[in-house]
C-alpha cells in the first residue's frame, strides 16, 4: 500500500468514525431531550362553571332553543348537518379491523413509542379490537419523542419504562425503498470491512516494519543511504507532528525537511501546485505565480531549506524555529477549520431534527397510517360514507366553497394570516374542526387547551340524540373557554368531562351577518385517531356529531402550504431553511477552504499519435532539407505520366508527341505547352539524382497534378 | 567576492543591457551566464532580432573587446586566425593576428562558411589558442566566441559538426520580441536610438576586464553537493538511453551544466548550486548536443522535447514526493 492510499484510508476511516460519533451523539440528544419547541405550554385549569343554560333539540321543529334564553332576539342556529342520528358504524369498524396488524391478537406487532398513550384506550376497544391490548402488553418500539412526552400520564411513564428495558433499534426512513434499504446495508457493511480490512493491513505492516527495522541493523550511512525508501507521508499534521518529535530528538535538519514538506503537501492538497518527483522548488515558487502573497513566504522558506539542504548552513534550533513560524500560518486555517466543524456537526443535527420530524408525521401526518396512532380508519369511515376526504397541501388562500368541513390535524402549525383565512371560510358557511396541537391563536378561537384528568366524556343533555353514549378521552386535556372574546356568543361544549369541556362549539358569523358557520375546537386530534374509532362510542360520536355528512371534507396538517408557488417559500414553509442554509455554508466553506478546483488541476492528456499529414509534412519537409526536390520530382513525373497514357492513350505505348497531342486536345491547351511540360518531367525522370531547383521542380509537379485533374482527377 | 556581490553586478549588467536591447531578457542572461562561465554561446534565430547589438553591448558593458567575423562560403581559415605574412621591411615572415584576437567573438552566421573554415574555430574555443604554422598563440583572457545562425535557411549552408557543436556551452535561441516588447523599440528609435553609436544612448561600461575575471573566478567557490552531481550526472545520462536520441550527451557537457548551475546560484546571490539550477539550464547545454533518431525527426520530436521528457523522469533531490 502506498503512502497516498494508506493516508486516504485514514482520513477515510477517521472521517467514518467521526461521523459515527456525531451521529451517535445526535441520536443520544434526541433520545434524552425532552423539550419540544412547538409545545404550547398549558395553563393551569380553571374551576369548571357549567354554562348556566343549555341547549335542547326540539324534534318537532328541527331546531335548538336555549332553555335558559330569555333573550329572544337570540337564536342560535346550529350547523346544517346536526343532527344526523345515529349512523351505525360497527360494520364499517369490523371491516377495518381486519386492516390492521395491531387488532389482530395472533400478530406480533409492536406499537410505537409515540402512540404508547393511546394505549389508555385498549379496554374501552377491547370488544372491536382485541389485539389492541396485547399489543400494549407488549415492549414499544422507536424513541420517546416530544409528542410522546406531551401525552403524559400512566401511559407515558410506562411507556419510558418499557422504552428503557428495549434498546434502540436503528430504523431506516419508512420512505425509503427496498432496493435502496437492500443498498443502503451493502453500504455499510462493506465500509465496516474495508475499516476492518485497512486497520488490520495497517497493524500487521507497522509489524513487519518493527520486526523488519530490528533485522536489518544498517551499520554505515551508504547502506541506509542506499536502504529501500519507505512509504512517503502526505498527511500535514503528521508530518508537522513527526517534525516536532525530530526537533525534539535535536533531528533539526529532518525536522525542517519535514516542516517544509507539510507546507508543500498542504499547497497540493489545495491544488496550487502538483507535487512531483522531477518539480523542484523553484518550478512550486514559479506554480504561485498567480498568488503573490503566498509566493513571497513559500519563497522564502524553500530559500530557508535549501541553505541547509544543498548549501553550507548547519541545521539549528532556531532556523528549524523560524521555519516553522513561517510554515504554520500557511498550512493552519483555523477559522476554516472551525466553521467546517461547524457545518459538519450542524448538518447531521438537522437531519436529526428532520427524523424527529419524521416521528410526527408517522403519527399525524399520512392518512393512510395504519397505526394505533394513524387516521386510516377515520378517513375509510368517512370515504364509506361518500365523503370525499382531500389533504391540502396548497396554501389556505383559495379555500374551495365546495368544501364543507375542513379539519386542522395533527401537528399544523399555522401562521396568522391563515388563521384568518381559515375562520373567514368558516364565517360564510363552513365547518372548522380544529384539533391540532400547535400554535392556536386562542383569543380567535375563543377556547384554549388546559392540562386535566378527563376520562369519561359525556356528551350534553341538550344533544339528546348521543345521550348515553359512552365516549371515552384519549388523553388528560380538556377545553376552557376564553373569556372576554368578542362575538362568541353560543360558545358551548359537545363533549364534556367532569372539569369542563372536551370539545367546544362557536357560531362564526360574518361581518354582514349573512352568513354564519361552525368552529369545533378540540384539545388535540386524538380523538380521529385509528385507536379512538374503536374505543367505546368515539367512532360515531366523532362521525355523526363533528363531522356529519358533508360532500368534502379538507384536512389540513403540517404539509399544507408547503406547495408554494416559489421554491424558496416552498422550502421555508416545509422547515428546510436552517438545512438548506447549512448545506450553502458547507459548501461555501469547502470552496474557501479547498480553493475553486473541484478536483487538482492536470494538463490534459497529450496526443500520442500524429495525423497522416503531418507525416507526410514531416517527410516533405526532410526532402527538402536534403535538397532532393529532382528525387520527388521524377518520382511523381513517372507516376503521373504512366496515369496520363492510360487515361488518353487507352494504356498504349507511345511516345510524347502523341501523348502532348492527345493531351492537348483533351483538356484545350497548346500542343507546345503540354509538350514542353512533358519533355520537362521526362527529362526529370532521367536525371532524378541530379542537382534540382526547387522551385522549378515544384513548378512543374503542379503543371502535372493540373494535367491530371483535367483529364479526371489528380489520384 | 561573494555571492551578494556577485549578484549586484549581474544584474547591474541586465539592467544596463536592457537599454539597449528589450524583450530578450532571457536570451541576454543565458548569454552573460555562458559568458561567465567561460563558455561559447551559439544563438539560432531569424535575422534582424538584435544579435550583433548584444554582443557589440555586452562587450561595451563589459569593457571588452569585440570583434565580428561574417561567415561566407569563401572565407579561409586564415582569415580567423590569422597567418604569416612577409614583411618587406623586416625582411621575414611575422605573424598577422586574425579577428579571432579579442575577447568577444562574434562569428556571423557561422553554418554559412565551410567546415574547414568553421574547423579553425576549434582550437580557440577548446584551448584558448591558435596554432599558425606551428607556433601557439594564446587568445586573450576572457574569451568568447558568440556565434549565430539562421534556422530557416538551409540553401547554401554547412551545418555545424558535433565537434564544433559540443564546444558551444550553451545554444539559445531567439524568437521574436512581444508586441508591447516591439513597440518599445519602435518607440526607442523615435527618440533617437542608433544602435551604430552605443555611447550617444548613454550605454555605460559597468565592468572591466579584471572585474569580469574576478566574477569568473568567484564562481569556483560556489558550493554543489554532491546530490547536486548526481541529479547532473542523472541528467546527461538519461540523454544516452532516451529512445528518441541516437547520440546523447558527452562528458563536456556535464561539466557544461555544473558550470553553468554554478554561474546560474551566484546570479541569484547564492553560494551554492540547488536543483533548479541545473534544471533551468539543462536545455540551453543540451539541445544542441543530441543528434535524434531519424524516425524522432519524421515525428516531429525535437531536441527540446526529449530534454523536457528527461527532466520529467530525472528525481530531483531532497524532493517532498
Amino acid at each position: 500500500m502506498t503512502g497516498g492510499r494508506l493516508t486516504y484510508c485514514l482520513v477515510v476511516s477517521r472521517l467514518l468514525l467521526t461521523l459515527v460519533f456525531v451521529l451517535s451523539a445526535s441520536s443520544a440528544r434526541a433520545q434524552n431531550d425532552d423539550y419540544d419547541p412547538y409545545a404550547e405550554p398549558l395553563p393551569a385549569p380553571k374551576p369548571y362553571n357549567p354554562p348556566p343554560s343549555d341547549y335542547q333539540y326540539d324534534d318537532d321543529t328541527g331546531d335548538y332553543y336555549d332553555t335558559n334564553d330569555n333573550d329572544d332576539d337570540y337564536v342560535y342556529e346550529p350547523p346544517h348537518y346536526l343532527p344526523h342520528g345515529s349512523y351505525a358504524i360497527d360494520a364499517d369498524l369490523d371491516d377495518e379491523v381486519s386492516k390492521l396488524p395491531w387488532c389482530d391478537e395472533a400478530s406480533e406487532y409492536r406499537i410505537h413509542i409515540a402512540d404508547s398513550h393511546l394505549c389508555k384506550l385498549e379496554d374501552a376497544a377491547l370488544d372491536r379490537c382485541p389485539g389492541f391490548k396485547a399489543a400494549c402488553a407488549r415492549p414499544f418500539v422507536g424513541r420517546l419523542t416530544p409528542l410522546q412526552a406531551r401525552g403524559g400520564g400512566e401511559g407515558s411513564g410506562e411507556a419510558k419504562k418499557k422504552e428503557e428495558r428495549e434498546p434502540t433499534r436503528l430504523e431506516l426512513p419508512k420512505a425509503m425503498s427496498g432496493f435502496a434499504q437492500v443498498l443502503f446495508w451493502m453500504l455499510v457493511i462493506a465500509g465496516v470491512v474495508v475499516l476492518i480490512v485497512v486497520i488490520a493491513r495497517n497493524l500487521s505492516r507497522s509489524q513487519k516494519e518493527k520486526e523488519g527495522a530490528e533485522a536489518l541493523q544498517l551499520e554505515d550511512e551508504e547502506e541506509l543511504a542506499a536502504a529501500p525508501k519507505g512509504p512517503v507521508e502526505t498527511d500535514v499534521e503528521r508530518l508537522l507532528n513527526r517534525a516536532r518529535a525530530e526537533a525534539d530528538r535535536g533531528e533539526f535538519g529532518k525536522a525542517m525537511d519535514d516542516v517544509y514538506a507539510a507546507l508543500l503537501r498542504h499547497l497540493d492538497g489545495n491544488g496550487l501546485i502538483d507535487i512531483h518527483h522531477s518539480s523542484t522548488n523553484g518550478d512550486y515558487v514559479r506554480s504561485l505565480r498567480q498568488q503573490p502573497d503566498l509566493q513571497r513566504p513559500v519563497k522564502e522558506c524553500a530559500r530557508q531549506v535549501e541553505r541547509v539542504q544543498f548549501g553550507t548552513e548547519a541545521p539549528s534550533a532556531s532556523g528549524y524555529r523560524s521555519l516553522l513560524e513561517r510554515v504554520l500560518p500557511v498550512v493552519t486555517r483555523g477559522g476554516m477549520l472551525l466553521l467546517l466543524v461547524a457545518a459538519c456537526v450542524g448538518l447531521p443535527l438537522n437531519l436529526g431534527a428532520c427524523d424527529m420530524q419524521q416521528e410526527e408525521q408517522n403519527q399525524y401526518g399520512d392518512l393512510g397510517d395504519d397505526s394505533p396512532g394513524g387516521m386510516s380508519v377515520f378517513v375509510s369511515l368517512l370515504e364509506e360514507r361518500g365523503i370525499d376526504v382531500e389533504h391540502r397541501k396548497r396554501g389556505l388562500a383559495e379555500l374551495d366553497e365546495t368544501t364543507q368541513v375542513i379539519l386542522v390535524h395533527g401537528p399544523a402549525q399555522l401562521d396568522g394570516e391563515s388563521w384568518d383565512q381559515l375562520l373567514l371560510w368558516a364565517r360564510k358557511g363552513g365547518t372548522l374542526i380544529v384539533a391540532n396541537h400547535r400554535g392556536r391563536p386562542s383569543e380567535k378561537l375563543g377556547a384554549r387547551r388546559t392540562a386535566g384528568e378527563c376520562k369519561n366524556l359525556r356528551v350534553p343533555a341538550r344533544l339528546s340524540a348521543y345521550a348515553g353514549k359512552l365516549v371515552v378521552a384519549p388523553d388528560d386535556r380538556r377545553m376552557e373557554f376564553e373569556e372576554d372574546v368578542e362575538g362568541t356568543p353560543g360558545a358551548r361544549s359537545l363533549l364534556e368531562c367532569d372539569l369542563g369541556p372536551y370539545a367546544v362549539e362557536r357560531r362564526l358569523s360574518s361581518p354582514d351577518g349573512l352568513t354564519s358557520g361552525t368552529l369545533i375546537v378540540l384539545p388535540d386530534s386524538d380523538m380521529f385517531s385509528n385507536a379512538s374509532m374503536f374505543a367505546a362510542n368515539n367512532g360515531e360520536v366523532v362521525l355523526n356529531l363533528f363531522i356529519g355528512s358533508p360532500d368534502k371534507l379538507e384536512i389540513v396538517d403540517r404539509y399544507t402550504v408547503i406547495g408554494e408557488t416559489s421554491p424558496l417559500a416552498a422550502v421555508a414553509k416545509g422547515q428546510l431553511l436552517p438545512l438548506v442554509l447549512q448545506l450553502f455554508l458547507l459548501a461555501g466553506a469547502f470552496f474557501l477552504w479547498r480553493g475553486a478546483h473541484f478536483s487538482k488541476p492536470r494538463d490534459p492528456p497529450e496526443a500520442n499519435r500524429r495525423a497522416f499529414e503531418e507525416h507526410v509534412r514531416a517527410l516533405g519537409g526532410q526532402y527538402a532539407k536534403a535538397h532532393a526536390s529532382r528525387l520527388v520530382l521524377s518520382n511523381y513525373a513517372a507516376w503521373a505520366l504512366e496515369r496520363l497514357r492510360e487515361r488518353v492513350l487507352a494504356g498504349r505505348k507511345s511516345g510524347l508527341i502523341d501523348l502532348a497531342a492527345a493531351l492537348a486536345s483533351r483538356t484545350g491547351r497548346s500542343e507546345g505547352e503540354v509538350m514542353e511540360i512533358l519533355v520537362e518531367c521526362e527529362a526529370a525522370r532521367e536525371s532524378s539524382a541530379g542537382p534540382g531547383d526547387a522551385a522549378r521542380d515544384l513548378r512543374l509537379m503542379r503543371e502535372l497534378e493540373r494535367l491530371l485533374a483535367e483529364t479526371g482527377g489528380t489520384r | 567576492m561573494n555571492a551578494t556581490e556577485f549578484r549586484n553586478y549581474f544584474e547591474g549588467v541586465k539592467r544596463e543591457m536592457s537599454r539597449v536591447l528589450v524583450g530578450q531578457e532571457e536570451v541576454v542572461e543565458h548569454v552573460l551566464i555562458a559568458a561567465l562561465a567561460r563558455g561559447h554561446v551559439l544563438i539560432e534565430g531569424v535575422p534582424g532580432l538584435g544579435k550583433t547589438l548584444l554582443v557589440r553591448a555586452l562587450s561595451h558593458v563589459l569593457g571588452c573587446d569585440f570583434k565580428r567575423i561574417q561567415f561566407t562560403p569563401d572565407l579561409m581559415p586564415s582569415d580567423v586566425t590569422g597567418g604569416n605574412i612577409f614583411d618587406q621591411q623586416q625582411n621575414g615572415f611575422v605573424f598577422m593576428p586574425g579577428p579571432v584576437f579579442t575577447q568577444l567573438l562574434l562569428a556571423d552566421e557561422i553554418n554559412r562558411a565551410p567546415a574547414k573554415t568553421q574547423s579553425a574555430l576549434l582550437e580557440a574555443m577548446q584551448d584558448r589558442s591558435v596554432t599558425a604554422d606551428g607556433v601557439t598563440r594564446p587568445l586573450p583572457e576572457p574569451f568568447a566566441v558568440i556565434a549565430t545562425q539562421n534556422p530557416v535557411e538551409s540553401q547554401g549552408t554547412y551545418p555545424l559538426p558535433e565537434a564544433q557543436l559540443d564546444r558551444f556551452l550553451v545554444k539559445v535561441e531567439v524568437s521574436h520580441p512581444s508586441r508591447d516588447a516591439e513597440r518599445q523599440i519602435l518607440m526607442n528609435y523615435l527618440n533617437g536610438f542608433d544602435p551604430s553609436a552605443l555611447d550617444r544612448v548613454g550605454l555605460q561600461q559597468l565592468l572591466s576586464v579584471e572585474l569580469f575575471l574576478q566574477l569568473q573566478q568567484a564562481l569556483q567557490s560556489i558550493r554543489v553537493d554532491n546530490e547536486i552531481v548526481n541529479y547532473v550526472t542523472d541528467i546527461v545520462a538519461r540523454t544516452r538511453s532516451h529512445r528518441s536520441v541516437y547520440l546523447g550527451a558527452s562528458p563536456r557537457a556535464s561539466i557544461g551544466l555544473l558550470h553553468t548551475s554554478r554561474a546560474k546560484a551566484a546570479t541569484e546571490g547564492r553560494d551554492f548550486v540547488v536543483p533548479d539550477d541545473v534544471k533551468a539550464f539543462a536545455p540551453a547545454v543540451l539541445r544542441h548536443r543530441l543528434v535524434l533518431h531519424p524516425d524522432a525527426e519524421l515525428e516531429g520530436i525535437s531536441p527540446d522535447d526529449c530534454i523536457d521528457s528527461i527532466l520529467r523522469e530525472a528525481l530531483v533531490p531532497r524532493t517532498a514526493a
